[in-house]
């Protein structure tokens, strides 16, 4: 594990329940196994029990921009008072006005439709694009079935 | 604000006048066609991908600040894939996504939801007209206010704006009716893809341009 400064771990202490708080908002009523297994089909490595620690607020690892990206892309939020708030808690920024965050969770919300599969290959698509990176080639092709 | 997908109406007509130009040469050949389409979207800025293991979708079109993609289903024919190419192309033609992102998906037959508007139908059914209209590799075949605003229009010499103006005025009245027929009904749309129509078309576009 990476060592953090005294700095970070003391700002992410005074944040982390407030983002929990966000976080448990923007899952809203989805359970906390589908988004972990949604965040593990984007390559996060974030267990069941992650995010019931970062909901709660104990977890010491901050919580990455990436990480906050991925779990409101995953709960179709990313344009929710919630997903704001958490990003200026921690002192992030996503380049994208409302309208177009709104037109992410809409194509997100239309997509949950779509079998498993295409919504992976979707979500991928659209996080890659919300970072404003390539994406990176993926070693092993997507399974079909979970 | 600069457009989600650069110059779409002008990557439409790049793409119609090169199917043009290969002529029809049959199932056979829309392998060669849908590479020369898709060669000329990545010449056009646009990242294609050909491989993805779609179900449900033949593909999807993303466009935003960080350039459009187009990402194809692996089980596609050349066919299909032209098909897709050239309809997700139309659509970005007929909406000028504002904005920083847009999307668009293209569903395997019988896979896709119902319309959610009248208007969405309606968008579909244009976007289909116009994409035909591209495959066949005339431009014409749709009306010219759909892939090309007035202001795209060359201007002529100052010294015969004036009476360029009045005539342009009523050229521009007809493409409106024109374009409104063609959102509006279908029979318009196949009456307007009639080679007698495409000729008087264009030779009205051209009197009025010059």
């Amino acid at each position: 594990m990476a060592d953090r400064d005294e700095v970070q771990i003391a700002r992410w202490t005074a944040i982390r329940e407030q983002v929990g708080v966000c976080l448990r908002a923007m899952r809203s009523e989805a359970s906390q196994a589908r988004l972990s297994g949604d965040l593990e089909d984007l390559g996060y490595h974030v267990t069941q029990s992650m995010i019931s620690r970062y909901e709660q607020g104990v977890l010491d690892a901050p919580l990455s921009r990436e990480r906050m990206v991925g779990w409101a892309l995953c709960c179709q939020a990313l344009s929710s008072a919630a997903c704001q708030q958490m990003l200026e808690l921690a002192g992030h920024f996503l380049p994208w006005p409302k309208a177009d965050l709104k037109r992410f969770d809409e194509t997100l919300q239309r997509a949950r439709a779509l079998p498993l599969p295409d919504q992976i290959i979707l979500r991928r698509k659209l996080l890659w694009h919300i970072l404003g990176v390539r994406e990176l080639p993926t070693p092993a092709p997507v399974e079909a079935i979970r | 604000m600069a457009p989600l997908v650069q110059a779409p109406e002008h990557t439409a007509s790049l793409i119609a006048s090169a199917l043009a130009r290969l002529g029809s040469v049959g199932p056979e050949g829309d392998a060669a066609r849908a590479w020369l389409v898709r060669r000329t979207l990545e010449e056009m800025g646009f990242h294609c991908e050909e491989d993805s293991p779609l179900q449900d979708l033949q593909g999807f079109l993303i466009a935003s600040a960080h350039g459009p993609e187009i990402v194809l289903a692996a089980t596609l024919t050349p066919t299909q894939q032209l098909a897709v190419y050239v309809h997700l192309l139309a659509t970005a033609v007929l909406h000028r996504w504002d904005g920083e992102f847009a999307a668009q998906f293209a569903y395997v037959e019988g896979r896709a939801p119902k319309p959610r508007s009248e208007r969405e139908r309606r968008e579909q059914a244009v976007a289909s007209a116009l994409a035909r209209a591209i495959l066949d590799g005339d431009l014409g075949r749709a009306p010219r206010y759909i892939y090309q605003t007035a202001d795209a229009w060359p201007k002529p010499p100052l010294i015969r704006r004036w009476r360029r103006w009045a005539l342009r005025l009523m050229v521009g009245a007809i493409h409106r009716v024109s374009l409104l027929l063609y959102w509006y009904s279908p029979r318009y749309q196949q009456l307007r893809a009639h080679p007698r129509w495409v000729r008087l078309a264009k030779r009205l576009s051209a009197r009025s341009a010059t």
